[in-house]
Order: C-alpha cells, then sequence, then structure tokens
C-alpha cells in the first residue's frame, strides 16, 4: 500500500491555522487539517438565553457549548505559587468562536521597539512589510471603527462603520482629552454592516457566548468554510496532534496524533507541515518532537523553543460617572465589549523608568446583565437598593493592558514525568513578571485613576498594584520567536524554522515580543504572509 | 401557572431555614415598588448554589444558624449573604427588568449610543 503524502497539514483551526488552510487552498494547495475537537453548531449557542433562563435550563439537562478545554482532559503544570491560566479552545475555529474581538494593527514603535531599546532581539520585519496584510485582513474579516491613525495605532482606510460611543464612554474620551490622553474609536471584528455574504451584528451584546449569527470574525466561518467550498481542504476531527515527525536528515515528514476519543495513535506523511495549535500548545508540540536530529525539540538547535514567553499585565478599575448617575437605563449593549479604545502614549514625553507601553479597553461600560459591583457598596436596605439602581447607569470600566518583557527563564518545557491520556508529556509553563512590568503597572494605575477623576468619577475601590493572574489576558506569545539570527530565534520573518523548512509556526509563538496590543489581526496578518510565501516556495520547488 | 408552582423543590433548605433566608434576604433588598429579594426567588436561587458546593452549603448553614440577626458586613455570613443575594437578585427577571430597567440581549436594528449633545466632547 503506497501511504498519502498530503501537500500541506495544517495543525489547529483557530484564526492561524484557519487563516493558512484558507490562503493555500485558494491558491490551490491541498491541504489537510487537523482539529483537536469537532464543529461548534451555531444554531445550539446559547447567545440569546437571558441571565434568568441560564440555571432552569441547565437543571433540565441542557448543555450550552462546551468551547473551553478542560484541564481535567488536558492538564498542564505549573510551579508551585505561580499560577499560569491558560485559556484553550478545541474545536473548530477555535478561540475565535469567543474572542475579544479588538483589532488593532500593531506600529513601527512595536516593531523596532527591541531594536531601539536594546532588550532582547529585534523583530524581522517592520510595519510596511505587514502593511498590505493588514490592508487585505481588514478588507476580508470586516472590522469596524475608527480610521484616524496615530503612531503607536495605524489607521486603516478598510474599516466598517464605527458603532456610535456609548454615554460612558463618550464622557470618557472627553476626560481624556482634558489631561492630553488621547481615547479612540475601537477597532472590533464586528460587522457593523453585511460583509463578504455574513449577516450584521444585531447589538444583542452576548458575543461572548458565541455568534448564533456570524456577525464576527470567527475562522470556522469565515475562513474554514470558504476552504472547504474549494474542495482542497480536508478537515478531520478530533485529531489531537503530539508530534511533528522527522526523516533521517531532520526535515519534517508527517505528524503523530491520537483520535481525541478514542485515544487511537496514527501517523500521516506530508511535504509541509504548519503549526497552529495557539501559543502553548504548539510550543508543546515542537519540545516533544525530539528526534537524533534535534534532540531538544524540532527546529530547536537555537534552545529558544519554549523561551521568552510573554503575555501582558492587566488589571480593572470602575467608576461611576456623576452626569449618568441617577439617569435612565439605557440598552447598553451595542458590538458587546467598549466601542472605544486608549492608544499607548508613553512613548511620547519624557523618558520613562521602565521599557516598553500600554493601552486600554473599556469592556463592560453602562448597563450590564448583573450587577456586580454592588457588592463594593456598604449598606443594606432601601437605601442599598437605591444606591445601586443609581449607580447602575453610570458604571465605566478600565482595563489597561500592558507588554511583558520576552525572557529567556519565563518559558514552556514539556514535562516528561507528567503524560497527558495518551501518554505525551504536558506542557509545564513557568512565568514570571519583573521590576519592568511593576513600573510599567505603576503607571498604567495613575493614568486610570486619572482618567476617572478627570470624569469626576466616584470610584470604586481598588488595590494598587494589584495584577490579573497571568495567562488571563489570553494573549500568549514568544514561545517560537520570529528573528534574522537563526542563533537567537527559531524562524525568519515568514514563520518558517531556520533548522527545518517546511515546517512553519504561524500563531502568537512566532511572535518576538507581545506588545500591549491584541495579537489576533497580526496574527492572520502573519499567517497570510507566512502561506503566501510557503505557496511560492512550492511553486518554485524549494519548499 | 402558580408562582408555587414555576419554583424547582427546594434541595438544602427546610422550610423553616428558607422562611428564615426569605426574611433576611429581603432585609438587603426589600420590596419597594419593585420586588424585593424573595420576590425575585433569590432564596432558592441560595439554595440551588448550595446544593452544588458541600463546603460553601457548610459555610452558609454554620452562618444562618449562628446569626443574631444583627446586620454588620464585618461578620463573613453578613458578607457572604449580601453577595449572594445581589447574584441572585440583580441576575432574575425581577432583579433585571423591573428594577433596573435592563432590555439587553436581545435584537436591535440600529444602535443609537449615546444620544445626547451635552455628553460630547
Amino acid at each position: 500500500m503506497i501511504e498519502d503524502v498530503h501537500d500541506v497539514i495544517v495543525i489547529g483551526s483557530g484564526a492561524s491555522g484557519g487563516m493558512a488552510a484558507w490562503n493555500l487552498t485558494r491558491q490551490g494547495v491541498n491541504v489537510l487539517l487537523l482539529d483537536a475537537g469537532t464543529r461548534f453548531s451555531r444554531a445550539k449557542f446559547w447567545t440569546h438565553v437571558k441571565p434568568w433562563e441560564w440555571n432552569p435550563r441547565v437543571d433540565r439537562g441542557e448543555k450550552p457549548p462546551q468551547f473551553y478545554l478542560d484541564t481535567k482532559e488536558q492538564p498542564y503544570d505549573t510551579p508551585k505559587g505561580q499560577p499560569f491560566d491558560l485559556v484553550r479552545v478545541w474545536g473548530r475555529g477555535g478561540k475565535t468562536n469567543v474572542w475579544g474581538r479588538v483589532s488593532l494593527r500593531y506600529s513601527d514603535v512595536d516593531f523596532a521597539g527591541p531594536e531601539k531599546d536594546g532588550w532582547e532581539i529585534p523583530w524581522p520585519i517592520r510595519y510596511k512589510d505587514i502593511q498590505p496584510y493588514y490592508d487585505r485582513v481588514d478588507q476580508f474579516i470586516g472590522v469596524c471603527g475608527g480610521t484616524d491613525d496615530q503612531d503607536s495605532l495605524p489607521g486603516s482606510p478598510y474599516m466598517l462603520p464605527a458603532p456610535a460611543p456609548r454615554c460612558g464612554e463618550r464622557l470618557l474620551q472627553k476626560a481624556g482629552k482634558s489631561i492630553g490622553v488621547s481615547i479612540v474609536a475601537g477597532r472590533r471584528a464586528v460587522l457593523t454592516q453585511p460583509h463578504n455574504g455574513h449577516a450584521k451584528c444585531h447589538f444583542c451584546g452576548s458575543c461572548g457566548r458565541g455568534c448564533d449569527v456570524g456577525a464576527f470574525f470567527n475562522s470556522s466561518d469565515y475562513l474554514i468554510e470558504p476552504a472547504m467550498a474549494t474542495g482542497k481542504l480536508r478537515v478531520m476531527d478530533n485529531a489531537v496532534v503530539a508530534r511533528v515527525l522527522t526523516d533521517g536528515e531532520g526535515k519534517a515528514s508527517g505528524v503523530q496524533y491520537f483520535h481525541r476519543e478514542t485515544g487511537e495513535e496514527h501517523t500521516l506523511k506530508a511535504r509541509v507541515v504548519i503549526v497552529a495549535a495557539s501559543c502553548i500548545d504548539s510550543t508543546r508540540i515542537l519540545l516533544n518532537s525530539k528526534s537524533h536530529a534535534h534532540p531538544n525539540g524540532i527546529g530547536n538547535s537555537s534552545d529558544v523553543v519554549g523561551r521568552y514567553l510573554s503575555e501582558q499585565i492587566r488589571f480593572h478599575m470602575y467608576g461611576f460617572l456623576p452626569e449618568l448617575i441617577g439617569g435612565p437605563t439605557q440598552n447598553d449593549d451595542g458590538i458587546g465589549g467598549e466601542h472605544i479604545y486608549m492608544p499607548r502614549f508613553n512613548h511620547r514625553g519624557a523618558k520613562r523608568d521602565y521599557l516598553r507601553g500600554f493601552g486600554a479597553q473599556f469592556w463592560g461600560s453602562g448597563a450590564q446583565a448583573d450587577a456586580g459591583f454592588a457588592k463594593a457598596l456598604p449598606g443594606f436596605g432601601v437605601d442599598f437598593k437605591t444606591a445601586v439602581k443609581k449607580r447602575y447607569p453610570a458604571l465605566v470600566a478600565l482595563h489597561p493592558y500592558g507588554e511583558v518583557l520576552p525572557r529567556a527563564e519565563n518559558r514552556v518545557t514539556v514535562d516528561e514525568s507528567h503524560k497527558d491520556r495518551y501518554g505525551v508529556p504536558v506542557a509545564r509553563i513557568e512565568y514570571k513578571i519583573g521590576e519592568n512590568e511593576h513600573k510599567m503597572a505603576a503607571e498604567m494605575y495613575d493614568t486610570a485613576e486619572q482618567i476617572l477623576r478627570a470624569a469626576k468619577a466616584e470610584i470604586m475601590p481598588f488595590q494598587r498594584g494589584h495584577l490579573d493572574v497571568a495567562g488571563s489576558a489570553i494573549h500568549e506569545h514568544g514561545t517560537c520567536r520570529m528573528g534574522s539570527d537563526p542563533k537567537r530565534s527559531a524562524l525568519n520573518g515568514f514563520c518558517q524554522m531556520h533548522d527545518v523548512p517546511n515546517v512553519f509556526v504561524v500563531d502568537g509563538a512566532a511572535f518576538t515580543t507581545a506588545s500591549e496590543k491584541n495579537p489576533t489581526l497580526t496574527i492572520l496578518a502573519l499567517a497570510w504572509r507566512a502561506t503566501d510565501y510557503l505557496a511560492q516556495e512550492m511553486k518554485s520547488g524549494r519548499v | 401557572m402558580p408562582l408555587a408552582a414555576q419554583q424547582a423543590p427546594l434541595k438544602v433548605f427546610s422550610a423553616e431555614e428558607r422562611a428564615r433566608v426569605a426574611e433576611l434576604v429581603d432585609r438587603i433588598i426589600p420590596r419597594t415598588d419593585t420586588p424585593g429579594a424573595s420576590d425575585a426567588h433569590v432564596p432558592e436561587f441560595i439554595d440551588r448554589k448550595l446544593s452544588m458546593d458541600a463546603a460553601l452549603k457548610e459555610r452558609f448553614l454554620g452562618g444562618l444558624r449562628a446569626f443574631d440577626g444583627i446586620f454588620d458586613e464585618n461578620v463573613p455570613f453578613c458578607k457572604l449573604l449580601k453577595d449572594m443575594t445581589i447574584d441572585g437578585y440583580y441576575t432574575s427577571k425581577e432583579g433585571l427588568t423591573q428594577e433596573l430597567g435592563w432590555h439587553g440581549n436581545t435584537y436591535v436594528a440600529d444602535f443609537k449610543g449615546c444620544t445626547h449633545p451635552e455628553h460630547q466632547s
């Protein structure tokens, strides 16, 4: 029997894997995509289940879609006292089913940052390299919001109409302006008008439960379905990839996977392997892919694979705006999450005593489907009830996000003594922030407080310096970073392994730095660029 | 359907405990011109929560038995009861729609946002 050799195997169906599969199949390349789960059915989403309907449904034995991977099924290790919250979605579209949709372009403040401050290696690309791909991604997936442009947040000419800001957001913009902090219209991958055959948003605000009409970019509807329609894509469900296999010369020859339900082991052959399982899971696969040619894991002669894990620091600050206290309740759902964004500004003006920067998001401002803030209000009885009611329409929320420097000791390893149900070593995540981040957090706290003070807000009690547990931003980067120097990076600027030219890593692992921005738009642009390059290399016979 | 028939049977509370909890949660969020906590089935909400968490159940019932009836947020049971009342009431249909005026999570043709000239920068 002659075993099939696939042109390209893509591991993972999220933003990066979906993009790789879509961009290659439309150029005529045959792709086999391995998905660790199955398709989530939009018809079964609980998008429009009201808060009070939730418990009775569960009690009747109904279940919302199980997006999130249970750590009982797939554990990972962290050192004692050093938690890292890893969020994984196995199944068609991955985390794009439930993502935050913030779609910000990186700028040369980000791409040239390391070169400027000398911390770790430079990015091998600049804004001009990726800008045409940002343009294509914006047009293809549909991003709504502001078209304005600043050095830390490049504008795009391809935005769908920005959703109107809510009252609290307008007032925060005004407050920011009064202290010289620019708060602009956000950029979010939500369709404020029909786009490329996808339905427009109906402003129900429940995107986090999956969109029942597919009105925001998700890899399943926007990339994988059209790729299937080409006839060039085959998707295999429940294929949990363990290793990239290599031939005698150390080139990739295929993959080993286990069936998620039966545990049965299989191998597949391929000319090219694209790793797109999300930062930590991709890294785990690479590190477990040990062979004579790759004793430290595939493509890891530099010993950088697994290192330089960079997430982001984040906290939350809340207040009530005086203009809105006691006012009428409005439907503030909008496109779900904020309509505004505070771009990075700390690269301007006086030099800071720390490196890199921060921005801020504002989701959860206005009337919400609960009143959790009431727990921070004192008292009982009618006075308490009245105090909650008056503040309910006036809530605003600030969520600053800051870059974490890449450090060699922040790393993912695989633990030979702890194996998953298939006998594959699990990931171990060792991650700590340092002095630089604490200094940055101080300015982040000052900024958030200054904005709220400028708005004359009643500020909810907060604990200065407190940060969310590592991993909470769900923005993992850097563990298979790109760079020009093969001794200090694993990939070139096209996400291709220096050591193994027929392996590409196209998810957040490929990033040289984390930046303060949400990475998905950049992941899509980098994966598009990488697979344009790959298609060319395949045509010319070099890969 | 009569109101009582809509309620799931109690899983944890005795009838006496339920009555006591109803009295207490109504002191936290009383009935005014809108429903109070027990109108919004907060005792049943708490009962359900306790049925799914043995440690919480023990803490709550112990606190309930020891409670002297004087509300003080520094007393752990008071804080626990208040927080659970907030969770239950402000996610109930009564609390969200009648008290807070929330009418979200629905189809909206066109989102208007802020239409107040005085809020413009």
